[in-house]
């Protein structure tokens, strides 16, 4: 009895289980496999016990002042006689620098500094953003947002896209209103998730959950978007060109699935794709066969790369596609298989 | 410490149509600690914006720990501001981490313990160790192990008689899912003084066994050790 209960300790306490319950590797998997035919009995116990320890919880504060001790450190910090600032300005500019037509965008910053916060994100990068409210952004590659550093209670809470981003807003109690702006739109919510791709002069927007209302921005006179209601599982659609916006259902998971950093393709025509590699990656799709473009794709991928995607779209299709400076040629193989 | 690093797992169904379908999948904690990494590096290098995303993100459990550490509110607050605002001046100096959230809790940690110390020299009275209560938190993810409020009764009875050193050890293990040697680093201890710790609280537990009655109860704690 005490051997075995020792035992269950062990291997309630190692920590290759955890790794291996995490994150199996053949290693792991043939060390746990050897353990279990040790007590062979045992693995049930041990995962039931593991799960009521996982349950063990305590007492927490529900309201931390999460705003207020941000501000009070950061002014403790500037308060403090090493002369922080100048050398993180100087590093900035150095690297700046370096990347094409960034050095406007460092003095864009830099100038917006005391007020607005900036994240700019490169070809092939995305990044999380929590705002000032507690809402979160996803920022894909190539894209801007742009907000106030400082929110108050009075005001609408307004950020600015260039680019694609999914939010999920927060919903406050004041039912203080959430604004994303574009040159094209303006999205107003109350608390909700919804994509935003605004790219080559079109907007896009995806509605997963809650509601949002569409008006068109003030220095667009053309636009006929008005006072424009969006229900979830609706795509909005507004185009340069028409004043008037397309709509239609759509499966918003397609439209958002890349904020986990998978794609999801559900008949999805190659056209498509490459405009999403061309607006993500930065590269120029030529295609040398026209019914290429016409093909369809239905996928899912996890840990989203384009090397992968590219891989499989050639697979699938016995095409070849080489990368030439920033341009992808996409040739039919051929013979197919 | 290095964490073992899977290989994805593939599956491809081969179509005969030019439609293709496949699922490709990744261990979503590495993806967590992998975006932590990146705004920390990020930060390191100047950016500034990384820092705020930092904060939100550690802020929680951060007070949280500081709440099983000290009742004194102003004094978690205080050596939470104190902490950022030295990552934030330091910015540059900063070092390389294996893990965000494990360099910030031994951080607060230590800043927590300096200032009991000094509020105990004030009150020329001995810092006393804080204990917190465990509680159980609510059934999630269709657990087919489910407690009665008899069960889970006797449970946080016989964990909450551990010492606090025990409940802070089982706690960053369990609910912050540290390693063995993150924990003895967070607690200036050695790891086998983790180690032991831990044993003799999964112990312990095992021991209750033989005062309670009820058979539900023991069967409970025999699970539990």
């Amino acid at each position: 009895m005490d051997h075995d209960q020792a035992s269950v300790i062990q291997l309630l306490m190692d920590d290759r289980i955890q790794a291996w319950v995490k994150q199996p590797t053949p290693e792991l998997d043939r060390y746990w496999k050897e353990r279990l035919r040790e007590h062979p009995d045992e693995q049930p116990a041990v995962e039931r016990a593991r799960r009521v320890l996982k349950r063990l919880s305590f007492e927490k504060s529900e309201h931390i002042d999460r705003e207020g001790m941000l501000q009070r450190a950061l002014a403790q910090a500037e308060g403090a006689s090493r002369p922080a600032s100048p050398r993180i300005w100087s590093n900035w500019y150095r690297v700046a620098a370096v990347l094409v037509g960034a050095l406007l965008v460092a003095a864009a910053y830099w100038y917006t500094l005391p007020a607005t916060q900036t994240h700019t994100t490169t070809y092939g990068e995305s990044e999380h953003v929590v705002l000032p409210d507690g809402s979160t952004v996803v920022l894909n590659a190539n894209s801007t947002l742009r907000y106030p550093k400082v929110w108050d209670q009075q005001h609408p809470r307004t950020v600015s896209l260039t680019g694609e981003a999914f939010f999920s807003v927060t919903h406050q109690a004041n039912g203080q209103k959430f604004i994303v702006q574009t040159d094209q739109v303006t999205i107003e919510v109350l608390g909700t998730e919804f994509n935003v791709n605004h790219r080559r002069g079109e907007t896009e927007v995806v509605l997963q959950t809650g509601s949002i209302r569409l008006d068109r921005a003030s220095d667009d006179a053309q636009s006929q978007v008005d006072n424009l209601v969006v229900v979830p599982g609706e795509l909005v659609r507004l185009s340069k060109t028409q004043g008037a916006p397309e709509r239609r259902v759509v499966n918003p998971q397609v439209y958002s699935a890349w904020t986990q950093d998978r794609w999801l393709f559900e008949n999805t025509p190659l056209s498509e794709i490459f405009t999403m590699i061309e607006d993500n990656y930065g590269y120029q799709i030529v295609a040398k066969q026209a019914d290429i473009a016409d093909e369809v794709f239905t996928a899912e991928l996890e840990n989203a790369n384009l090397d992968l995607l590219l891989n499989f779209l050639s697979e699938s299709f016995g095409l070849q596609i080489t990368k030439d400076h920033r341009q992808l040629i996409v040739n039919r193989k051929a013979t197919r298989r | 410490m290095t964490r073992a690093k899977s290989r994805p797992v593939l599956f491809w169904k081969c179509c005969m149509n030019s439609k293709a379908t496949f699922s490709f999948f990744a261990p979503p904690d590495a993806t967590v600690e992998a975006d932590d990494l990146r705004h920390w590096n990020k930060f390191r290098r100047g950016d500034a914006a990384s820092f705020t995303i930092i904060y939100y993100h550690h802020i929680d459990a951060l007070y949280h720990y500081g709440e099983r550490l000290t009742a004194d509110k102003a004094l978690i607050e205080d050596c939470l501001q104190d902490l950022f605002a030295e990552l934030w001046t330091r910015q540059m100096d900063l070092p390389e981490v294996q893990t965000v959230k494990f360099y910030l809790f031994k951080a607060l940690k230590r800043k927590i313990n300096r200032g009991r110390d000094q509020q105990a020299k004030f009150l020329s009275e001995a810092a006393a160790e804080h204990d917190f209560a465990l509680t159980l938190a609510s059934e999630t993810e269709g657990d087919d192990w489910q407690l009665s409020p008899g069960q889970a009764a006797a449970l946080l009875k016989a964990v909450n008689q551990l010492s606090p050193r025990q409940k802070e050890a089982i706690t960053l293990r369990f609910y912050d899912n540290f390693s063995y040697n993150e924990i003895a680093e967070i607690m200036a201890l050695s790891d086998r003084s983790v180690y032991n710790l831990m044993y003799r609280a999964l112990a312990v537990l095992r021991q209750t066994v033989d005062v309670g009655t009820c058979q539900q109860v023991l069967l409970v704690l025999l699970l539990v050790q």
